[in-house]
């Protein structure tokens, strides 16, 4: 019972790795383990592209030398990879494939040879819809490897390593968790970015005090869901952060919604101010009614949410996001 | 040959490692197995363990009469008739016993459907759970071949991370990073969480009790535990993996705006709309003392009123647990 070759083993060994639901270094690992069957290396590393760094981070390491991989990481080596147009063909180069002027480049004069690696290979690993994802590099003392096969099969799994170095993959499998319909946006260092498959909608865009408050929130590093109004003040939708730690970043999902308990919209208004704190006076004012007639809403909300005090009430509206965002 | 195999899994490699939603993950798989073995129709299902039988996450083909029999419990029966959950060994209609060719699936459905030939695989995760199975069905008696049984046989751990339905686990384990200790709830029992530990205080079934409420009123999603040490508590929060699926996770906090625990008590029956004189009741001291910590609460919180520090309090999960 084998027809199948060891190189088939290895590779599905390898789409295995790739397919665990575990965190990106931990799978990354788990796929660096499943390629030493496929090529005999001595070294390797799996890393994913920084765009605001320009450079790569290494998602998982087997016995590089720090200094090796310091230099994996550097936009030197990116240029080096862009003067062989590397990540635009995404075709993997061993040493020996390398043009005789690329062999005077710093990563193989300075670097490669100077650590005793006398083979190799790098391949630039895209995703479907071209992105850069990331890198995999790996090294041998020999001569022998990588050979041609293996070269060949590394190109097939170009795909599937993509998708294990994929900077914002945690994000995308969040937000493949979101409701359908709901429109959403990441967000990375504080700035809003395009989600994938996804429209940021009539509430995450940059004139609707949503997008501010959800930039707000991320900052004060507290999980927030709360309302807003979109669409011409018309509809409702329930917006929702959801924080990614191992990437460091954010996604904001906008649901349509309608408002929970049968609250009109003026005393989710009411609500908002008297969960920052306001007094009814203070209420009365920013909202230009008479006092009697915010304690008259705020009896109505204590009644619709079926509390017994103010302080119930502004509890119960953080804990399921019954606020407005407040400009 | 070999190498047209090694192109095609490749293809499979790629779809199974797609961040995708787990129903478009398996659809992708399955359009990339058809370059493996040239079926007709074909199936992945997922397990459900609460139910004892499958459901569909993705097919190509087969009719509704013939999927509900494929996921039903009579099938199961079946599957196991032959040993095939036990064993994970893929199994052909060209390979059944003479026993299994008798089975209700092969003589009432597949060959009725003008299938010639195809292949049953029980799949299991690297840890050794049963979590689905795979059906393909072809037209032609050539098909699955020897060396495209043994492939998929090799693929078999590909597919069961796609149909995990406990993947949402791991995925949303994922996103809570290293430094906590969690387990999972699933339709409210305890099992681990994937590559997490559960550490100490996980294991008291009070702590539990207190996230399982908290779930179930749907009011918030963290809450403060103490911990041996009064200065030290443990902050708890309560991740939806989907719709059955809960991660609770735990670590340690210094105390929150320096409250001490009389003060995180009063805060917490401040927050469910109690008076002075009620909280005073209930934690045995004079209203004065309570109007006192309460002054001292919204000084430490910044707040001007007892209903903005109950609303800082949700919103930093400060509050113990009911």
């Amino acid at each position: 019972m084998t027809a199948a070759s060891a190189e088939l083993r290895a590779v599905i060994a390898v789409a295995e790795a790739a397919s665990e639901p575990l965190p990106s270094p931990d799978r990354a690992q788990g796929v660096l383990r499943a390629l030493r069957e496929l090529v005999p290396y001595d070294c390797a590393e799996l890393s994913s592209f920084d765009p605001v760094q320009g450079g790569h981070t290494t998602l998982a390491s087997v016995d590089y030398d720090p200094p090796v991989l310091e230099h994996f990481g550097t936009r030197t080596f990116v240029d080096e990879l862009d003067d062989l147009d590397m990540r635009r063909t995404g075709s993997p180069m061993r040493i020996r494939d390398l043009p005789r002027e690329a062999l005077a480049s710093r990563t193989v004069n300075e670097v490669l040879i100077p650590a005793g690696f006398r083979d190799g290979l790098t391949i630039c690993l895209r995703l479907p819809d071209g992105r850069h994802a990331g890198l995999l590099n790996l090294s041998t003392i020999g001569r022998d490897h990588p050979d041609d096969q293996v070269r060949e099969a590394i190109t097939l799994l170009g795909g599937t390593l993509a998708n294990v170095v994929d900077p914002v993959r945690s994000l995308r499998i969040l937000a493949s968790t979101l409701e359908p319909g709901s429109s959403a946006i990441a967000l990375r260092h504080g700035e809003a970015t395009p989600l994938d498959g996804f429209v940021a909608g009539p509430v995450l865009c940059d004139e609707h005090p949503a997008l501010a408050a959800a930039q707000r929130f991320a900052r004060s590093g507290r999980p927030q869901h709360f309302l807003a109004l979109g669409g011409d003040d018309r509809a409702w939708f329930r917006v929702h952060l959801y924080r990614c730690e191992l990437d460091d970043a954010w996604v904001v999902a906008a649901t349509p919604t309608t408002p929970p308990y049968e609250l009109t919209r003026r005393e989710i208004e009411v609500l908002t101010l008297l969960a920052a704190g306001r007094s009814n006076p203070e209420i009365a004012r920013a909202l230009v009614v008479s006092p009697r007639t915010i304690s008259s809403h705020v009896e109505h909300i204590l009644a619709k949410l079926d509390v017994p005090a103010r302080s119930a009430a502004a509890a119960r509206a953080v804990g399921e996001g019954l606020l407005l965002p407040i400009p | 040959m070999t190498d047209t195999i090694i192109a095609s899994v490749a293809h499979v490699a790629q779809a199974a490692s797609e961040a995708l939603a787990p129903g478009e993950r398996a659809r992708a798989v399955l359009e990339a197995l058809r370059r493996v073995v040239p079926y007709d129709c074909a199936e992945l299902s997922s397990w459900n363990p609460t139910a004892g039988a499958h459901s569909t996450l993705a097919s190509v083909g087969y009719d509704a009469r013939l999927l509900a029999w494929l996921n039903g419990t009579d099938r199961v029966t079946e599957l196991d008739q032959i040993d095939l959950r036990t064993s994970g060994q893929p199994m052909r209609l060209s390979d059944l016993p003479a026993h299994g060719l008798a089975a209700r699936t092969v003589r009432e459905f597949l060959l009725p459907a003008g299938f010639r030939d195809g292949l049953t695989i029980c799949l299991r995760t690297g840890d050794g759970r049963y979590v689905g199975v795979l059906d393909v069905s072809s037209c032609d008696a050539r098909h699955p071949s020897d060396l495209e049984r043994e492939a998929i046989a090799l693929l078999s751990g590909t597919l069961a991370n796609v149909v995990d339905s406990a993947q949402s686990l791991g995925h949303a384990a994922a996103l809570l990073g290293r430094e906590c200790y969690a387990v999972a709830l699933v339709d409210g029992v305890v099992v681990a969480a994937p590559g997490l530990q559960r550490g100490p205080l996980l294991a008291d079934p009070r702590v539990m009790a207190a996230a399982r409420a908290l779930i179930a009123s749907g009011r918030g999603s963290r809450f403060l535990w103490p911990s041996e040490c009064g200065r030290i508590w443990w902050a708890l929060s309560l991740t939806r993996c989907d719709r059955s699926r809960w991660l609770v996770a735990s670590h340690r906090v210094d105390a929150p705006h320096d409250l001490t625990r009389r003060e995180l008590e009063v805060l917490t029956m401040v927050a469910s709309g109690r008076s002075n004189s009620e909280i005073g009741g209930a934690l045995v001291i004079s209203p004065r003392t309570v109007a006192t910590h309460v002054e001292n609460i919204l000084r430490k919180l910044s707040t001007p009123t007892r209903a903005a520090a109950a609303a800082r309090a949700v919103a930093d999960g400060i509050l113990l647990a009911a």
